[in-house]
């Protein structure tokens, strides 16, 4: 994708001029319950439109919409089990310029910048031609293809 | 990993280890954030092994997870104890994937106290490692989450899962087949403690260099030349490590490069890919001659042919059946050349085998290597050996002039993972993949990394760290290579980090706590414990027999 939408990919991330949501730090009460996105990491929670670099950043109802069609149903323990995940993510910045525009400066010139959704890269379990399971991040290795 | 590379390497690494370095550990204090029954804590009864005396599913993920904050806080120096928040989650198992794990660290900070660099980013962790104050403001540097789905009969019914490996010898003892969960926690606590890009102005990014571009990744962005930085990130083999520890244990790792070398018409060196079925001897490619096989001319009702030996197939996109081979004859004792696309690679190779090639090169249709042919439906009956090469040298093999091989050699000047200038390569896939992308070494690296972005069943990082502590010191972590082990009070003399990057010091340091728990408050099985994981790292080439003397001196003085 080294063409004009992968420039605007890389100047979206950099900028965030293209950003379609300023979705950060969700408003959402602690003690409300959050997405379940322990049961979607493996799709990518923001997106870039490949055509014009414009970002999309999951909803809360888009993420849950994604768990109801998931083929394996999550339980009320699933979601407890994955509280600490769901949280966390909830509460990070949707892309790398809602983070930037989130960073803040301490008294002693300390700068903090959180990390984004966007920087996450999940470990996916990928089978071997064995029978096995190995770790990859994103599409993992020289993967073995029959075709 | 070759050993005659490891040997010549050996006076070189102990220059490197001499380099004077603060030498206190740091402590890695893992907080468990799971509900009571279930990830970490989870009381399902599990079968303790040789290396893992956990007696449930909770214990012996805790004893692993701790074991892999005890590896890195052996051999990184922060007088700031660094936290890490763990959890073993339901992570996703369904039909769209099955995620493993997930990581990140906390924050990055810049302009703090004790920064080396002004205006640059530095995971929380390492800076407060810096300013020797914790700026994570009482919460965790790291956060850390895996799959507990991945051990369910559900999941792994379901969607061919295997349960998570916890044993801590590397994978002789994998019985389960699984993911290796020491080797994925010391992954992904290294992106935690830093081994990740940011596009911007990290760390990481000013030892990031763009070969096509003359500049390292940090400037690159810093131009605002998008195109450029994009193009820079997704060209294969184009960004490199400038740290230059790094490169000097790369150099002293890597293996040769292997590839067809080509007598005549003209001498010539072609790189491959080995297919994952087929015969991994390569002696048939030597001395033989290279001959095109051509398809026969398709008739009416066929699909067109080419080079595409799809024989027995139907095209899946007109339904028709692809012609039979057209010169089946010419490639009785000869290695075929063939194209890829049509049908299965394993189908192309033993339509070529039964015409009697004694070998397969497959002309990919990209020009890149970045996948490896698998069997399909008839690969296992393929007997011969099979290689893939990129479309440009598919082309250049395919002259009118007949093409003899000389077989598959080392290149002497050229290796795995390595630039021309001896640089290591970090993983820059043509597809853009998000936090993968240049926060990884290549795949390319032989032998393979702890850091590349796939685990693989050679990986022992709980005995060899190859670059990856590297990455830390390069990009001013303070180390702990020179230190040596204690067991208690008593200090064994036996180095944390020896040459060709092994850790013998540091697993010492983790078995301790390992021992601890197997023992259960037994004097005698503890020191049983640690003398026989001694005698395991003895017979593993990484501690000599006087250091086993010194370890069961050491242990013997515990009370």
């Amino acid at each position: 994708m080294k063409t004009v939408a992968g420039t605007l990919l890389v100047a979206g991330l950099l900028l965030g001029g293209t950003a379609a949501s300023a979705q950060s730090r969700s408003d959402t009460p602690r003690s409300k319950e959050v997405p379940d996105y322990a049961a979607v990491l493996s799709t990518p929670l923001v997106t870039s439109d490949a055509r014009t670099g414009r970002k999309h950043v999951l909803s809360d109802a888009e993420v849950e919409r994604r768990v109801r069609a998931s083929s394996t149903p999550r339980t009320a323990l699933d979601r407890r089990a994955s509280a600490s995940l769901n949280r966390a993510i909830h509460d990070m910045p949707a892309t790398r310029e809602d983070a930037r525009r989130l960073a803040t400066v301490a008294r002693d010139g300390t700068v903090t910048t959180p990390i984004s959704r966007e920087e996450l890269e999940p470990v996916r379990g990928v089978r071997t031609a064995e029978g096995g399971m190995r770790a990859a991040h994103g599409r993992g290795p020289a993967i073995e293809a029959s075709r | 990993m070759k050993v005659q590379v490891l040997t010549a390497g050996i006076a070189a690494a102990l220059l490197l280890a001499a380099a004077p370095h603060a030498g206190a550990q740091s402590r890695v204090v893992i907080n468990n954030v799971d509900i009571d029954g279930e990830g970490l804590n989870d009381p399902t009864p599990a079968q303790p092994t040789s290396s893992n005396p956990g007696k449930t599913l909770g214990e012996q993920r805790r004893l692993v997870f701790q074991y892999a904050a005890d590896l890195w806080g052996a051999l990184l120096d922060s007088e700031v104890p660094i936290k890490v928040n763990g959890s073993f989650a339901p992570l996703q198992c369904d039909d769209d994937g099955v995620t493993l794990g997930q990581s990140r660290s906390a924050s990055r900070k810049r302009n703090f106290p004790n920064a080396p660099q002004q205006d640059i980013d530095y995971p929380v962790a390492q800076a407060s490692a810096y300013a020797g104050t914790d700026l994570a403001n009482g919460g965790p540097h790291i956060e850390l989450w895996f799959s507990s789905a991945v051990d369910t009969s559900s999941c792994q019914e379901d969607q061919g899962a295997r349960g998570w490996h916890y044993g801590l010898l590397g994978n002789d003892d994998n019985e389960t087949n699984g993911a290796n969960f020491l080797n994925v926690a010391l992954h992904e606590i290294a992106h935690g403690l830093g081994v990740s890009g940011s596009l911007s102005t990290s760390i990481y990014d000013t030892l990031a260099w763009s070969n096509q571009d003359g500049v390292t990744i940090n400037a690159l962005a810093g131009t605002g030349d998008f195109d450029a930085l994009f193009a820079a990130i997704t060209t294969p083999g184009n960004v490199v490590w400038t740290g230059e520890l790094v490169n000097a244990t790369g150099g002293l790792l890597a293996e040769n490069r292997e590839s067809l070398v080509v007598t005549s018409p003209a001498p010539a060196r072609y790189e491959y890919a080995a297919a994952t079925f087929g015969n991994p001897d390569t002696a048939a490619f030597t001395g033989t001659e290279l001959v095109l096989l051509r398809d026969a001319e398709a008739t009416e009702g066929q699909a067109p042919g080419g080079s595409l030996a799809c024989a027995g197939a139907n095209d899946s996109t007109t339904g028709k059946p692809f012609p039979p081979l057209g010169n089946a004859e010419a490639l009785a004792g000869k290695v075929a050349l063939l194209d890829r696309g049509g049908c299965e690679f394993g189908l192309k190779a033993l339509n070529a085998q039964n015409a009697g090639a004694v070998a397969v090169v497959i002309a990919n249709n990209e020009d890149d290597l970045a996948l490896s042919p698998g069997p399909g439906a008839v690969g296992d009956q393929v007997t011969v050996p099979v290689l893939l090469v990129a479309s440009s040298s598919g082309q250049a093999l395919r002259g009118d002039a007949a093409v003899m091989l000389a077989g598959i050699q080392p290149d002497p000047d050229r290796f795995y993972g390595l630039d021309d200038d001896g640089r290591v390569r970090l993983y820059a896939p043509s597809t853009f993949q998000g936090g993968s992308t240049y926060s990884h070494v290549d795949t390319d690296m032989q032998p393979n990394a702890l850091m590349e972005p796939a685990e693989t069943s050679s990986l022992n990082s709980h005995i060899f760290m190859d670059v990856a502590l590297d990455m830390f010191e390069d990009t001013g972590w303070s180390t702990n290579r020179d230190g040596t082990a204690k067991i208690g009070e008593c200090d064994t003399g036996i180095p944390m980090v020896r040459e060709g990057s092994f850790i013998p010091g540091a697993n010492l340091v983790a078995q301790q706590g390992m021992c601890t728990t197997a023992a259960g408050g037994s004097r005698s099985r503890y020191v049983s414990c640690m003398n026989d994981h001694a005698l395991k790292l003895r017979d593993v080439g990484v501690l000599t027999n006087s250091e086993v003397a010194r370890v069961r001196s050491c242990v013997a003085k515990m009370r």
